[in-house]
Formats: structure tokens, sequence, C-alpha cells
């Protein structure tokens, strides 16, 4: 196992923007970090806020932003997972492991100057070292100078000769280091591992131990998020679609190829869209299959962006999809059944992106002899409610009129376009006393032009038009 | 081992030879009632934007079509575009009718109607489209049909008795007489039928 640690020995002040006059960063009233600016007016971190404004009247302060510290840290993680699934991101730096071959790149000097590579163009300025533990190549990052080493060389004696202050120890056990006298780490491994034990507590002893790869390091591994963010600014208010289309094109592009490193898909994304005047429009497609082909990405999002009508240019585009992991492969040659479920699926999505939602759906059952609750259309996909062995009522009509159509009546008799004639026996309806009892007498009546209808009789007298025989 | 000259029709003709899949050039469907079978030379045929007019909804014109959906939505999806009701799913299902093959698409505008029986001639897992419209345009109609002539769906469009006349190769007209319906088909380049009378 070998371990490249990326120290940031100034990530609390790398965060800003840079800065002409003398900064620095400050958490809990004291001062954190300071550039070389400051320095040179005899600045030093630690100090108090009071203290530092006096003795550099120009400095710039700001509050530590640790969550911008963060994100940076986890986009460093990020390309390294390009390099390594195994990665600790500690707080001011990240490390990642590597078998003892280097593998898949083989070559410490290349592995080297591809990070460097990535950290330069970035603008960040970090550490990097080399080394069998995660402790040590995090301390000898520390110590600012380039090492690489590996189990064949002296990387050890390397670290014995390193300042303590490096390791991270309690704080009482770095004011009793300082009171013994050392001055390197070689000095206090020196010392009988017994006697250090009584004095500060079997953790530090662990510690050294772990530092010199004598005993199992425990780390916690970075895990990617699952969720693709990213925002392309436009770099000119873009007002016809085939401009939009063009970046629409690529941030779809740019997710599809992410998950696809990942080997995953996406369910559902938010496209927004901001505008020239501040607005933005912000848009959430949920897909009934699981898709990573961005050319179907794009017509969804152009369907449904072709009735949102724009009234200014669009200045930034941006898409989030959280992901998740491909679990169903492949397989249509042997699941028919399934492929031909996931065509449909594409077609709800197209469907439903350019309707909407509420647009598509299916036909349910309930058990319940009301018909106008009996069926209902409801959202797909439809939830099986139906009784399997139920054959169904041949004697209801196919269209059902709800809410039901009030008849007019003439000599007692229910007229749509003429006097109905009644077919067959009444079906009587007696339910629901627990919500909206509903009382009915059924009938199949013919109208004079040979429809057939179904109606009811409510126990007031009054007739109404429930279905069509269609 | 000697290479023996061998004609290639008649290694075709053969019997041992795998031949795949020959694609049967025009489907029909039975639709449920013999004379109209008949009438139809097999069934309703596919890849036609069969034309469905009526006076008024309830005289049976669902009847007619249930049995053939009743089949497709065994093995297929049916889209229904714009229906005028909401369908009633015992009747469905009293049809032999698979509820969860049904999908049924509310379009806002005619337009969104069009665009989504296209798309659903598109879509290979779809068995039929069934189209409910007012009122529609020639223009329009043959783009539906040249799309239904380029898939393998069965596509049934109800006009009313009043819209235009459209240029459709098949053309059912249904009026309702006594408990039976009385069809008029006209297909296209073919001599006129006498109407036919299915007792529903």
């Amino acid at each position: 196992m070998l371990w490249l640690a990326v120290m940031f020995p100034a990530l609390p002040l790398e965060v800003f923007p840079a800065c002409q006059t003398p900064f620095g960063v400050v958490e809990e009233r004291s001062l954190l970090a300071c550039d070389d600016k400051a320095k040179t007016y005899g600045l030093l971190p630690g100090m108090s806020v009071a203290q530092a404004c006096a003795l550099c009247p120009p400095l710039v302060l700001r509050t530590r932003d640790r969550v911008a510290e963060e994100a940076l840290l986890e986009h460093l993680a990020d390309f390294a997972y390009g390099l390594t699934p195994r990665i600790v991101v500690n707080p001011t730096g990240v490390l990642m492991n590597f078998t003892d071959d280097l593998s898949p790149v083989g070559d410490a000097r290349v592995l080297i100057s591809q990070v460097a590579g990535h950290l330069q163009h970035r603008g960040y300025r970090a550490h990097v070292a080399l080394a069998p533990t995660a402790m040590g190549a995090s301390i000898f990052a520390r110590s600012g100078a380039l090492s690489l080493w590996t189990h064949n060389d002296a990387w050890r004696l390397a670290l014995r000769s390193l300042p303590w202050e490096y390791l991270s120890l309690p704080k009482p056990v770095y004011a009793a280091c300082a009171d013994l006298g050392l001055s390197l780490i070689g000095e206090l491994l020196d010392l009988p591992r017994a006697g250090l034990r009584r004095r500060f507590g079997l953790d530090v002893v662990h510690t050294l131990e772990r530092l010199m790869g004598e005993r199992p390091e425990i780390n916690t591994y970075w895990v990617p998020p699952p969720v693709f963010k990213s925002r392309i600014p436009l770099p000119f208010p873009a007002g016809t679609e085939d401009a939009v289309l063009y970046y629409l094109n690529r941030i779809t592009t740019i997710l599809c190829d992410f998950i696809r490193r990942r080997d995953a898909h996406v369910r559902q994304f938010t496209v927004a869209l901001g505008y020239e005047d501040k607005t933005a429009l912000s848009e959430k497609f949920t897909l009934a299959r699981p898709e990573r082909d961005a050319a179907v990405l794009t017509r969804l999002v152009r369907e449904r962006l072709a009735r949102a009508k724009t009234h200014s240019g669009i200045v930034w585009i941006s898409l989030e999809a959280p992901f998740e992991t491909n679990t169903e492969g492949n397989l249509s040659f042997w699941r028919e059944e399934e492929s031909q479920g996931q065509e449909v699926k594409g077609l709800l999505d197209r469907l439903r992106a350019r309707l909407g939602n509420d647009a598509v759906r299916a036909v349910s059952w309930y058990p319940d002899y009301r018909p106008e609750r009996a069926a209902v259309e409801v959202l797909w996909p439809p939830t099986d409610y139906l009784l399997r062995d139920d054959p169904g009522r041949p004697a209801h009509p196919l269209w059902l009129v709800d809410p039901p159509h009030p008849l007019t009546v003439v000599d007692k008799v229910p007229q749509l376009s003429g006097p109905l004639q009644f077919v067959g026996d009444p079906e009587r309806l007696e339910t629901g006393w627990w919500d909206g009892a509903a009382s009915r007498e059924y009938f199949v009546a013919v109208t004079p032009r040979a429809e057939r209808l179904w109606i009811f009789k409510s126990p007031d007298g009054r007739w109404f038009l429930q279905g069509y025989f269609g | 081992m000697r290479a023996v000259p061998l004609d290639l029709e008649e290694v075709r003709e053969g019997l041992g030879v795998h031949r795949g899949w020959t694609r049967v050039e025009a489907a029909t469907l039975s639709t449920g009632f013999p004379a109209l079978n008949q009438y139809l030379g097999g069934g309703w045929p596919d890849r036609v934007f069969t034309e469905l007019r009526l006076g008024r909804t309830g005289i049976g014109e669902m009847r007619l079509l249930m049995p053939a959906l009743s089949a497709l939505s065994r093995q297929y999806y049916v889209l229904w575009v714009a229906p005028p009701y909401r369908p009633y799913a015992p009747a469905l299902v009293a049809q032999n009718m698979v509820l969860n093959r049904l999908l049924l698409a509310r379009p806002r505008t005619h337009k969104e109607a069009l665009w989504a029986v296209s798309q659903g001639l598109l879509c290979p897992s779809i068995g039929a489209v069934v189209s409910w419209f007012s009122g529609i345009r020639e223009g329009e109609f043959r783009g539906l049909q040249r799309r239904a002539s380029e898939g393998s769906h069965w596509s049934f469009c109800f006009l009313p008795e009043s819209a235009t006349p459209q240029p459709s190769h098949l053309r059912l007209a249904l009026q309702s007489t006594r408990g039976a319906l009385r069809i008029r088909v006209s297909q296209k380049a073919k001599r006129p039928l006498p109407p036919l009378v299915v007792t529903l």
C-alpha cells in the first residue's frame, strides 16, 4: 500500500479571491492564517484580531469559509476518484491509496505530475507526498518538501528527522513534549513505549505505531455523492432556440459522460435557465425509465421548453441530477417483455414532457359499487387495486359520465333527444353510508336515435345520465 | 475432398436451410364479427389510419372495436388519445381488456393531440392508437396516415359525421339501428359495398 497525500498549506486563504492588500482569515476571534504580505507586518497565526489590526492597519479580514473549503476538497476528491477508488478526505487535504506498484498509473512521477498539473490548472498551491502510510504521507506533505518514498526507501529514517509538531497529537501531549525538550519525531519514537503509554495514554502509542506502519491504519473512505451538478454560463445572452439547444445538448452530454463513468442512470433531473433580467426558470423532469442517453434527455427538455416562451435572453443553464447505480443490464434479448415496457416508458416520458404530467393516465378499478369511485383515471403507472378474479360487469357501459348529467322529465319519462325507453330490469345501488351515501336505481335506456344510455333515478325522483354504452 | 459446384437456387429451395422470420406484408386483426371480417378482407388492416364516422356517442362504436383492442392488449399497449368520456374499468374488464395495458392521453389542444397520436404510432410496443377528434384538416390527416403506414400499428380515428371528408384508405360510417349497427364501408380503390348490419 502506498499513500499519496495532497495537502493545502493555505486552504483557508485560497478559497477567497486574490487580494492586493494584506489579507487574513479569522476563526473564533483569532487569526487563523494570513498571506505573505501580512506576514511582513509581523503577523502570526494565532494572534487576536485586535492585535493583528493594530500591527497591520491595511489588513483585510474574512471569516473562515468552511463550506468553500469542503467544496474544494470534494472537487479534488472527485478528480482523485479517477485515479483510485480509495480516497480519504481530511480537513486539510486529500489522501489517495494505491497499490505498491501504483496501478493503474504505474509510475510515481507520472502520477504526481498528473495531480500537480490538475492543481496548477485550477490555481491552487498544494504539497504532494508519497509514503507507505497515510499518516506518514500527510506529515511529509505538511513538511512542504516534495517527497516520494516507497517501501524500498529509508522513509522511516526521513520521517524521524521531521519535527514532531507535524503529528496531530492532543494538546496536553504537545505541551508535555515541549517540556521534555524534544524536537524531532525520532526522539519521541526512541522513548520507551511502556513509559509513553503510562505518561500519555495508549492512543499516542498507537498513533506512533500507525505512523511507522507497525499497526494497521483505520480510514473512512470517501464515497462520491450520488448527484451531478453543473452550470454553464453562456458567452452571450441566447435568445434563439438553436443557441439554447446547443448549450443544453452540451450540458446533457457532460451529465451522460459523467454517469456513464459511474455506471449509473438518472431517473430525475432539474434543468434551470437563468434569464438576462435575473429571473430563472426551473423545470423538474421525472423519467419513467432510467436513462443515460444525452439525445433522449435533450429531446425531453426541448419538448418542455417549446412551451415556455422566452421573454429575454438566457445567460446560464444549470442541470442537477441525482443518479442511481445501474442495476438493470441490457438483457432485451432474453427479457422481451421488459424491453417492451422500457419502450413504453420512453413514450410516456415524451408524452409527459410535452403534454404535462397529469395528461398521461391509466384507468384503475377500485372495489367500490359507486361507478364514479370504481373507475378512476389515475396518473401512470396504475396502482393495481384490481381484483384479479372479478369478471367485470358486462351490463355496465364503457363510457362513464362523471359528474352525472341531470335529465329533463316529461310526464314522468326522462328525456334525452326524445323520451327514453327502458330496457331490462333496474339495478339497485345502496351504499356508501360511511362516505357520501348513494341510493340509486339504475336503468338501461334507449333514445329514439338508438343510443344506449345508463341512467339512474335518485330517491328524490330526479333522473341522471351516468354513462354511454359506447 | 472435392468441391461440388452447387446451384444456389437449389440450396435455397432445400429443406435444411434456416430462412429466418418472413415479415407478413399486411397483417389483419380479427374484428370479432365474422360478417365484418369478410367485408374487410380478414379483419382490421394494420398500417392503415382507419377513419370511423359516427353521428352520436353510445351507438355501439366501442363495442365494435373492443374485441380487437382486447386481443391486442394481451400482447401490446393500447393508447387512447382524447377519449370523450372516462372509460369505465369494470366494463373494459368485462370485454377482456387488460387494464394496465391501456394508456390514456388527455392533450389540451388539437395540436398536442395530433402530436400524441404520431408519437404513439412511432412506439413499437404500442399495438393500437385510438383517437377522437372533433375535426381534422386534410393535411393533418394525411400526416398521420403517413405515420401509420410507416409503422406496424393498428390505428383508429373517430370523427363526427359532420367533419370534412378525409382522404382515408378505409372509412367506416356507423349508424345506429334498433339493437344493431349499420356500417357503410368505403375502401380506397375498391368498389363500394352495400351497407352491412352488425348485431352487437
